[in-house]
């Protein structure tokens, strides 16, 4: 349904194409762009330590435009996002028949590598070049839709507790250590695009995302992929991976810088 | 013995000057064919301005205020490629051929002098001269016209060449530029001081240009006393270059007789004042400069020195050319009625001069369709050209004959005291006149023709609003049909039979309502009655347009309305070949209030807006045309004057802003340019860049139809950002797109 809604959208916007002028005539666009920003406020798929390593969390991102107005493009684009996240502290519960036992998780996997997330991203949208310029030349604000299709991993059992009734550090096994969700983000670009040789497309400029987190439900419709049950020991631990997650992915699309290449097709 | 002699030689000067009289009367009696230029082009026209910059530079040395020339040299050659270019100078015509004549008799012992200078005739119609110090100078063919004699011509060379030799230009370029800082020892005081200072310098410039010119003369065979007159030339510049009394029977025939009341029965005295206050003038005031001039004009050779030296027939014969053109130039210049005046007095020495008939006919129609469309109310429109308001509503009307002096007046005076419906009138009635004796002519027929449409259309004038009969005719009959009784002068006369009388009196004497018995002589044509009829063919009188009933709110909503239309209309043109005109590139830097033309730049800029113009073209399959000055070889004479040709159309074109009904004086010329390229649109392209902080660009286009003089597309963009390659091709793609892609 949702692939049928984007496909008729795509078909009733190049009915405007009319006498969108493009460039030289051309006004279909292929391109790879690629989005990025340093890590400071996480870590990277990569990095060797939880925090404060320096890196880049990057996006690869293959990018199809037309213009369907003298200054409106229609974008569609298909994008590839991987970025670590360390969850922190986790509480780790151990229901016994007469009490409870908590203790505190740390993911200590070795040599360290934090919690990978990745996403395949389908984003849609369009640029609005500014007044007075011709599309797709000039300065332009984009305004994309983005589906996230993320998948987390990391190794279930590589929490580390310290058992302070046998006095003794060992390692636990949380959750499954694989998980597939999906969620959406509104991202909001500002750029400047250039074309070179009357063929290549320069592009760059600077992204604003977020992910709001009350629509997911609608987008996983099997339910809460970190709900297993209603009653069991994970429950607990998994909504704090889930939490750490959306906040990361939030991080992750809050700023992001981009420079791309593109080939007008025809 | 002497005195048989004296007398031979006065038969001999009679019949020269006859026998030249007649000749030039002979030349024009029956045409005139406009200046064009011919033979090779020289080599000046063919070079760029960077190029001839940095020849200049290169020879320019490390003496003081270097930055300053070098800006000077720069932006001087920027300016006279472009006046080069412009179409105005003419090339090998027999004006500039005889201007050099005259210079090459002056500089006779600087054959050095000689060699350096460059001189042309402009097609410019101010009696007015200039010079460039890298040894060009600029005579316009309007002084040309107003010159007494040959000498004079001499002075005015020999002055303009005292501006070169001495470097004028530049001294003042730098010199202001000092005033401006406050460096100057020219004039070290307040603002105002310093400001005044530079029109000071100025005119010492001028006035040692006047002393050395006089010196230039003293030095060759030209008379000194023949330059008397000289001055006179400026104080009276301003007025037509001879003065004949204006008679109300040029316009007139057997039946079409103008009221008295329209003529002026004198005219006001010239009053010119040689003695004006020159502070703020860049010349001194005229009684200064002859003042300075007129007691030295005394040598004791005077005898042996001659008026002419080419010869009188030559003198006499190219500033009738100049008058000639002058007529044409006036048109262009939306100076109707003096147009009219120039004509009127060449047409008392070539009755039948076919050129000059066409001068009167297209000024009287402008003027005619300017009227009516005055009185129409219709919606007017705004084009800007880069930050030049150059084709907005401009209304013309008749310069206030109250502010014109001596015998023009007259016609100033009748032709703003008619009306739409009279002017028409009066200007088919020529027209048609002149269409009669000269039935060949096309653009006369074609003048004809949209009289009568005007007439029908826009004055709402039909054959039934003619007489057919004379005045005397009616009144004949009207009293034959009620004979008025005899009056018994010695019987009381009744109150009524007063007024019967009196109002029979005031039906013969009044002048109202001349034009009822305008066409009576031209409704006896077949060929008249044959066209007004084609004319007004299924036209009935229509109701008076309540124009006045509309609200400013209803008024402004109708015109966004036809804007909106129009904008429709004119979205795709579906156009096969459009000829373009060299493209307009200017790209200034402004700092600290400052605005200065990068001129290199823009002169690259310009090649690239036209191959830009030539590759969007060609990927649109659009038809290419292009008169491109740029890359022109000393054999493209054709092409320089075809350049020429356009530029005189666009110029008249833009002087008219949104009129579309006035007809462009080059129009009959154009018509073989559209023949010979096999389109009638013309297309002109441009880009204005600024940059102070950040760089702002204006785009332009403008597509206009050569037939019609009509707008057909005019798109501008601005934006914020450099002129890269890139954005500017995608604005000349979109305009070619529109021009040349069919509506569905």
């Amino acid at each position: 349904m949702k692939n049928k809604f984007i496909l008729l959208f795509l078909v009733s916007s190049l009915v405007l194409v009319g006498q969108a002028p493009g460039y030289m005539g051309k006004r279909f666009l292929m391109g790879y762009s690629n989005y990025f920003f340093l890590s400071g406020i996480g870590p990277t798929a990569y990095s060797s330590v939880p925090n404060g390593e320096l890196g880049l969390n990057t996006t690869h991102c293959i990018n199809f435009e037309y213009t369907i107005k003298d200054r409106t493009n229609v974008c569609l684009s298909v994008q590839k996002s991987k970025t670590g996240m360390d969850p922190g502290d986790i509480y780790y519960v151990v229901y016994n028949s007469s009490y409870q036992d908590t203790y505190t998780a740390n993911y200590k996997e070795k040599p360290y590598k934090p919690l990978q997330i990745d996403s395949y991203n389908i984003g849609l949208g369009f640029k609005f070049f500014k007044s007075g310029t011709l599309a797709p030349i000039g300065k332009y604000k984009k305004l994309e839709f983005l589906i996230l299709l993320n998948n987390l991993t990391y190794k279930k059992d590589a929490f580390y507790i310290y058992d302070y009734n046998s006095q003794q550090s060992a390692y636990v096994t949380i959750g499954r250590g694989d998980y597939n969700f999906n969620t959406i983000s509104i991202a909001y670009t500002m750029g400047r695009s250039r074309v070179l040789f009357d063929r290549f497309v320069f592009d760059g400029g600077i992204r604003f995302g977020f992910v709001p987190g009350g629509v997911n439900a609608l987008l996983n419709p099997d339910g809460d992929v970190f709900s297993e049950g209603s009653y069991s020991a994970r429950t607990f631990n998994e909504r704090d991976f889930k939490n750490a997650t959306y906040t990361r992915l939030f991080r992750y699309q809050l700023v992001n810088f981009h420079l791309g290449i593109g080939f007008l097709a025809f | 013995m002497m005195h048989k002699s004296l007398f031979r030689k006065i038969v001999c000067i009679a019949i020269t000057v006859l026998l030249f009289n007649d000749g030039l009367v002979a030349q024009y009696a029956t045409d005139y064919t406009p200046l064009k230029s011919s033979g090779m082009l020289p080599e000046e026209f063919l070079r760029t301005a960077r190029s001839l910059s940095e020849e200049d530079l290169k020879t320019m040395g490390y003496g003081t205020d270097r930055i300053a020339k070098q800006q000077f040299t720069i932006s001087s050659n920027y300016f006279l490629r472009d006046l080069l270019l412009s179409g105005d100078v003419l090339v090998n015509d027999p004006l500039t051929n005889y201007v050099n004549k005259v210079a090459d008799e002056l500089l006779k012992n600087d054959p050095e002098l000689r060699k350096q200078l460059h001189i042309y005739v402009t097609k410019l119609p101010d009696v007015n001269a200039h010079a460039f110090d890298k040894g060009f100078i600029f005579i316009n063919a309007g002084l040309l016209a107003q010159l007494e004699n040959e000498a004079q011509l001499a002075y005015v060379i020999a002055h303009e060449i005292t501006h070169v030799v001495k470097k004028h230009s530049v001294n003042q370029y730098i010199e202001n530029i000092k005033l401006d800082r406050g460096i100057s020892t020219y004039e070290t005081g307040s603002y105002e001081a310093r400001d005044i200072a530079k029109y000071s310098f100025s005119k010492d410039n001028e006035t040692e240009a006047d002393a050395e010119g006089l010196v230039r003369i003293k030095e060759s065979g030209y008379s000194v006393k023949a330059l008397s007159g000289a001055f006179d030339v400026l104080q009276y510049s301003y007025l037509p270059f001879e003065l004949v009394e204006f008679k109300k029977s040029f316009f007139e025939d057997e039946f079409l007789i103008l009221p008295d009341t329209l003529f002026l029965k004198k005219t006001s005295e010239i009053k010119s004042n040689d003695d004006y206050d020159d502070t703020k003038s860049t010349h001194p005031n005229i009684r200064k400069r002859r003042g300075a001039v007129e007691p030295e004009l005394v040598v004791a050779d005077e005898a042996s020195r001659k008026k002419y030296l080419v010869s009188e027939e030559e003198f006499k014969k190219a500033r009738e050319i100049a008058r000639f053109e002058s007529c044409r130039l006036y048109l262009i210049d939306r100076d109707y009625v003096n147009a009219i005046y120039a004509a009127y007095i060449l047409l008392e020495k070539y009755p039948e001069n076919l050129y000059l008939k066409k001068i009167v006919a297209k000024a009287l129609y402008n003027i005619a369709v300017t009227e009516s469309n005055s009185n129409r109310n219709k919606p007017k429109y705004s084009y800007s050209v880069g930050n030049n308001a150059r084709l907005n509503s401009k209304s013309y009307s008749i310069p206030d004959y109250e502010k014109i002096e001596g015998t023009s007046q007259r016609l100033y005076y009748m032709l703003d005291n008619l009306n739409a419906k009279e002017l028409n009138i009066i200007a088919l009635s020529y027209a048609f006149k002149a269409h009669k004796k000269n039935p060949e002519d096309v653009v006369l027929s074609a003048l004809t023709d949209s009289l009568f449409s005007e007439l029908v259309n826009s004055n709402e004038l039909y054959m039934g609003d003619f007489s057919k009969s004379t005045k005397a005719q009616i009144i004949a009959l009207d009293t034959a049909k009620v004979p008025v009784e005899a009056i018994d002068t010695t019987a009381e006369e009744s109150k009524y039979s007063k007024i019967k009388k009196q109002q029979q009196k005031v039906e013969i004497t009044t002048d109202e309502n001349f034009t009822k018995y305008a066409f009576v002589g031209l409704l006896q044509d077949s060929e008249f009655v044959k066209r007004y009829k084609k004319a007004s063919k299924g036209l009935t009188k229509k109701e008076e347009e309540k124009k006045d009933n509309l609200t400013y709110k209803e008024r402004k909503k109708r015109d966004e309305q036809l804007a909106k239309e129009n904008k429709n209309k004119y979205a795709l043109l579906g156009i096969e070949k459009v000829l373009f005109l060299e493209p307009f590139y200017m790209k200034v830097k402004s700092a600290g209030g400052n605005e200065m033309i990068n001129y290199f730049e823009s002169e690259e800029k310009q090649v690239k807006l036209a191959e830009i113009q030539k590759k969007c073209a060609d990927r649109l399959k659009l038809g290419y045309e292009t008169v491109n000055t740029k890359n022109m070889t000393t054999t493209d004479i054709d092409r320089y004057n075809l350049n020429s040709i356009l530029n005189d159309w666009l110029t008249e074109r833009f002087n008219h802003g949104d009129n579309v009904d006035e007809m462009v004086v080059g129009t009959d010329e154009m018509k073989s340019l559209i023949e010979k390229y096999g389109t009638k649109y013309l297309a002109w392209t441009g880009v204005y860049n600024e940059k102070s902080r950040k760089s702002h660009n204006t785009y332009f286009f403008i597509l206009f139809n050569m037939e019609t003089g009509e707008v057909m597309k005019y798109e501008t963009r601005y934006t914020k950002s450099k002129d890269n390659v890139d954005l500017i091709t995608s604005f000349v793609y979109n305009s070619l797109m529109h021009v040349h892609k069919s509506p569905k």
